[in-house]
Order: structure tokens, then sequence, then C-alpha cells
């Protein structure tokens, strides 16, 4: 298989514009970081961990781009593509190796504290991954569940392990292996039955409003019989933030407007 | 040239043979005059060119056509310069048994039809 | 080889049910190399289920399918690459421009004829610069089988390739539908409810009822072979054994569809007094036994 097709499938199967966002995220957060790591430095001795906050945070929003590649695996699914599939699969784990190697070799050298800098990376990439792939009710159980489990924490005064503690890889192990393995469980799930819809509680984030939402839609846009285009709901649901989280959130106004001018079938 | 109808209940290979039995029968199509290839034909109906093959093999079978190397399918030369009026009817034959049974469905008088019919052949 | 010998697509025994609802009941059929099957049946009567079970695209309850000799749930790319199948709602990679989309997918197919999609998408007269969410419906069907075209298929299935298509648009898929076949021996199965459309191109019909497969023959066979027969109601006990379909009317009267026997002979009631057969186009034969 083409190695650089395959490095290349998270900018080449996507919109025009998305490489060059890409680049700008990428220069914006890793100047960022240096920044942060530049001027604590005299002022807090554990600034570099400033830097790998950021880092992490631009690894996580990486993380939701790569997983949610998946829409191009099942692209490639439903239209058995050869090839396709596979490359996307390939392309995801290469390029989430590549990613946190070299973000956390750079860093490593520039903060001089290698160990949890690449620990703290490695959470950051598989949250994004996670939260790009597993169930929607997953997710929504973790967001809900974080602030109990925090207010928790401070009324029983429980002390956090903080990154610099060697216990550190055991929480990191402990959370990016499970995120990771149910990720990719369920990244086999979404395309085991390419066409049949997901029920929206067990979809993955990244496939709302896609694919999977034509049923919706075509429920949700009847002509109306007056000429007039119909109320739109996922158009309405776009300014849902999750939604735009989306790279292509176009989409699903388009839908129902071609839906709207009598095409739908069963 | 054809004349193709797809939902008709002949099958398209026949309408092709029996126009092709008409059209030289009549002389229309002259010995030796060239017939458009099947791709031409499969193109300009959009049908399938197995089908329009099928045909014009029915009719070089019939002694209709003959194949020349290069110029492809050519009218054959007829026993006979055109065929005999019996045969050219017998051709006729299934369209006028349609007819005189919708007539008797219809329940019209024959002369009247024979006398339309008659108009119609410009008589 | 051993896929030369067998058909590229074949089903055993396919049954499949889905939601409480049998969509599928013991489906068997193959589709012979080389030719254009068209497959017809009214709306749910599981076409698409029909057709993505043959492609590996669900997992049946029971039974399978071989496309290319290769079991569909596992096909290699080796198959796929000589496949290409155009889903019913032509929805893919709608964040891509037509131009993008088919560079993009050409990459994965040895074959790809990229004159082929140039040629095409100035012909077909498909904006290249818009996103595919763009496009209406038959500019994005168009590109769909322009994809399924530029690939250089051996297999070529087609679900429901006409319905978002205007007729100009519809003439001329099955004009190069009909010359892949006729010329390149490109195996065609596509589905329609649009009896004309078949009838150009279609060497053989399969028609879908409820999940069944109740005709499967060569489409000039079809033609020649079934007539519709009217009985008044005082031959209604003569009636033929077993007819394709039969439909009683209010007057007692009888509507039979009846095939002719092994020798080609009608059945006897065609000669009872009063009694009337009728040639069938396809679309009457449909309607008939779809009813």
């Amino acid at each position: 298989m083409n190695m650089r097709l395959v490095f290349g499938l998270p900018w080449r199967g996507s919109y025009r514009h998305k490489p060059w966002i890409m680049a700008f995220a990428a220069l914006a957060m890793w100047s960022g970081a240096l920044l942060v790591l530049h001027m604590t430095r005299p002022l807090w001795p554990a600034g570099w961990l400033g830097a790998g906050v950021v880092l992490a945070f631009w690894l996580a929003a990486m993380g939701v781009l790569l997983g949610s590649m998946v829409r191009l695996a099942l692209e490639a699914r439903r239209l058995c593509l050869p090839g396709l599939e596979r490359a996307t699969a390939l392309s995801v784990c290469l390029n989430a190796l590549a990613l946190w190697v070299v973000s956390a070799v750079l860093l490593a050298v520039l903060s001089g504290h290698p160990a949890p800098l690449t620990e703290l990376l490695a959470i950051g990439l598989a949250a994004g991954i996670a939260y790009a792939l597993l169930p929607f009710w997953v997710v929504a159980l973790a967001l809900l569940l974080m602030p109990l489990l925090q207010g928790l924490a401070t009324s029983l005064h429980w002390r956090g392990i903080a990154p610099q503690d060697p216990r550190f890889l055991e929480v990191c192990v402990a959370f990016v292996t499970p995120a990771l393995l149910f990720s990719a469980w369920n990244w086999r799930r979404v395309l085991q039955h390419p066409h049949r819809p997901i029920g929206w509680f067990s979809r993955p984030i990244m496939l709302f409003a896609t694919w999977t939402g034509r049923p919706r839609i075509l429920h949700a846009a009847p002509a109306d019989g007056l000429g007039r285009r119909p109320a739109c709901r996922s158009r309405r649901g776009c300014s849902r933030r999750w939604r735009c989280t989306r790279p292509d959130r176009p989409i699903c106004c388009v839908r129902c407007e071609s839906h709207s001018a009598g095409h739908i079938r069963h | 040239m054809l004349n193709i109808q797809p939902s008709a209940p002949e099958p398209i290979y026949r309408q092709i043979l029996e126009q092709l039995r008409r059209l030289i029968a009549a002389g229309q199509l002259a010995e030796g005059e060239p017939l458009p290839s099947v791709r031409e034909v499969a193109v300009m109906h959009a049908v399938n060119p197995m089908t329009v093959s099928r045909a014009y093999g029915l009719a070089e079978a019939e002694g209709l056509l003959k194949r020349l190397r290069g110029k492809g399918m050519v009218v054959a030369a007829q026993s006979g310069r055109t065929r005999s009026q019996s045969e050219r009817l017998a051709l006729l034959e299934p369209l006028l048994l349609a007819l005189s049974r919708q007539v008797q469905e219809l329940e019209l008088p024959a002369d009247l039809v024979l006398r339309r019919l008659g108009k119609l052949l410009g008589e | 080889m051993s896929e030369s010998n067998s058909a590229p697509l074949t089903a055993q025994g396919l049954w499949h049910t889905y939601e409480g609802r049998t969509a599928l009941r013991g489906v068997d059929f193959k589709v012979e190399a080389g030719s254009v099957l068209g497959l017809i049946g009214r709306n749910g009567a599981g076409k698409s289920t029909l057709i993505r079970a043959l492609l590996g695209l669900l997992v049946p309850s029971s039974g399978g399918a071989l496309v290319l000799g290769e079991p569909a749930l596992q096909l290699t790319d080796r198959v796929k690459e000589r496949l290409a199948y155009v889903p019913q709602q032509p929805e893919a990679f709608p964040w891509l421009t037509a131009t993008q989309m088919l560079a993009f997918v050409g990459r994965f197919f040895p074959r790809w004829d990229d004159a082929f999609v140039r040629a095409t998408l100035s012909r077909w007269d498909i904006p290249t610069g818009r996103p595919l969410a763009k496009l209406s419906p038959g500019e994005r069907q168009r590109v769909e089988l322009i994809r399924a075209l530029a690939c250089r298929p051996d297999v070529l299935v087609l679900d429901e390739p006409a319905a978002a298509l205007d007729p100009v648009a519809r003439r001329e898929l099955l004009r190069e539908v009909a010359l892949r076949a006729g010329e390149d021996g490109c195996t065609v199965l596509f589905s329609t409810h649009i009896v004309s459309d078949l009838e150009r191109v279609a060497s053989q019909i399969a028609l879908l009822h409820a999940g069944q497969l109740l005709l499967h023959c060569a489409l000039d066979d079809t033609k020649e072979r079934y007539a519709r027969l009217w009985l008044p109601s005082r031959h209604a006990a003569a009636a033929p054994d077993a007819p394709v379909s039969r439909r009683v009317h209010s007057d007692g009267s009888l509507t039979l569809v009846v095939g002719r026997g092994a020798r080609g002979d009608w059945p006897a009631a065609v000669q009872l007094d009063g009694a009337r057969l009728d040639a069938l186009g396809l679309e009457d034969l449909f309607v008939e036994i779809a009813a």
C-alpha cells in the first residue's frame, strides 16, 4: 500500500480548506505551547506542564479529526471500494502514532521532562479519538460524571495524582488502553452494517447528521405543498455545539433541501 | 431506419427482424446495401448490442443479410428481385389478424372498415 | 481461475429478517457472465436488500452470496477492484467536489479511466467546482455513475440508477450500460421499477415480489413465453393448473397469466369458446404478477 497516500488520507479525503486550517491550528498550538514554556520558566518550576496541557488539547482535536475518519471508512464500505477501508484504519493508527511520538519527543527535548509529558499527550490524543468514536451515551455519561467525580474528590479531600507523580503512568495506561480498545471496537461495529442507521443513542458523535442522519431528515422534511423549503430540523441542529465540531456541517442542510424537492424515496 | 419500441409485447430482436424482412421484401433495402453496425444501432436506440446482433444473426441465417469482411452486414441477394406478392402479404398476416379481432370486438361492419382502409391506402 | 466457470454474482438461499420484517424469503439466483440482469419489483419488494446481501453489505439471516467466486462477506480487494456498486441514495463523499472525489477514489483502482472521467464530466454537465452536497440529486447520481463506470468494472451493480435522472440522462446511462455489457463483457445487475428502462438493455429479468423471486428468465423469453388469458365465468373450472398469477373478477371471470408448456404450446383452455389470449408487455406482466 502506498504509504504517502495512507499518511495523507486525513487531508486527501477531506474538503479543500482543511489542510490549511489544520496547519494553522498546529502552528498556533505549538507557538502557544512554546510561549507558555518560555514565559513560565522563570516564574514557576512546573511551567512545562502548561505547555503539555496546551499540546494535549491540540492532540485531542487531532484525535477527534482522526476518529471522524470513520466516515471515510464507512463510505468505502458502502461503495465496496477496494483498499480504502483498510487504508483509513491504517492511516488513523499511523497518524496518531506519528503525532504522539513527534510531539512527545519535541516537547521532551524542549522542556526536559519526557515521561510525564509523553503520558499527558497520550491521554489527550486518546480522549480525542474516543470522543469521536465512542457511542453518544458513553461520551454523555463521561461528561456528566466528570463534574460529579470532581465534586466527590473535593468533598472527600482526595488528592489527584499530579503528572510528576510516578503513579501517573498507571493512570495514563488505565485511561488510554480501554479508551482506544473501546474506540476500535466501535469503529468495527459502525462498519458492520453500513446501510443500517445506528440508533442515535449508540451512534458515535461524528456520525450525527451525516449519513446516518438520513432517515431522520427524511421524516423531518416533508414537502409542505406550498413550494416553500420546509423548516429543517438539522439546520437548526447545526447551531448545537457538538454539530459544529464536524467539518462538513453544511451537508445536513443541503440534503434537506434536496429532499424537499420531492426526491423522497423509500 | 429501424423503429424500436421496447415496451411492445414483441421482443426487440423480433421487431428488428420483422422490419428487415419487410424492408428487404419491399426492395427498400437493395442488395449489397450496408446496414448500420450492431454498435450503431445499439447506441442509437440505447438497446443491448447482444439483442441487435441476435436479430442480425437470425436475418443472416434466413438469407436476408450476409457478412462481408471489412464492411459488416450487407443485404444479401434475394431469390428473385423482390419477393412474390403472396410472400409479402404473408408478412402482414399477424397485423391483419389483430385488426380483424379488434374490428369484431368493436362490432364494426366490415365494409366500413374496408372503405376506411381503402382511403388510407390512397385508392 | 475457478471464478471463470462460475457466475459473477450468486445468491444461495438468502433469507433476511430485519426489525421483525422478512425482506428476503429464500432467494436463489445467479447472474451469468456478460448478461444484463434487470431486477424489478415494487417499492419495498426487497430489491435493495437483495443487492446489499449479494455484495456482503448486510449479514443475511441465513444463506449466502458469492461475488466473482468469493464469499460476499469477505471480499478481497482483488474482487472489489473489479466490482462497481452505486447505491440507491447517491450521497457518498458530500464534502468533496466531483473532481476531487473521482481523483481520490481513482487512486484505489488499477484500471481507472481518467480520460473517461474528464470526457463524461463535461458531457453530462456536472458542476465540478462545488461540493457534491450542493449538487442536485440527479447530478450526484450521475457523478456516482461516472465513478462506477470509470473503474472499468467486470461486475456493475446499480441500485435504482435511474431514479433521480431525467429522461435524457437516463437514456445516456442505458446506452453506456448496454455498450459496457455488449462490448466489454461487463456483467450488470440493476434494479428498477421503471420497466421501460429494463426492456431496452436487459438480457435477463428477475421479478422480486415480497422477498421472493417469482420470475427469472431471458427478457425475450418472458415476452414470448407468457400471455394473459381471460376466461369467462362459465369456463372458470377449466382454468389451467398453477398459472403464474390468477385474478378472479366480480362476475366470476378469470384473468390468468399463463406460460407455454415444455413443447411451446399454450394450455388447452386457450381453445375454449370465449377465451381470450393477449400478448403481454413486460409492464403488464409485472403488474399482473405483482399487483
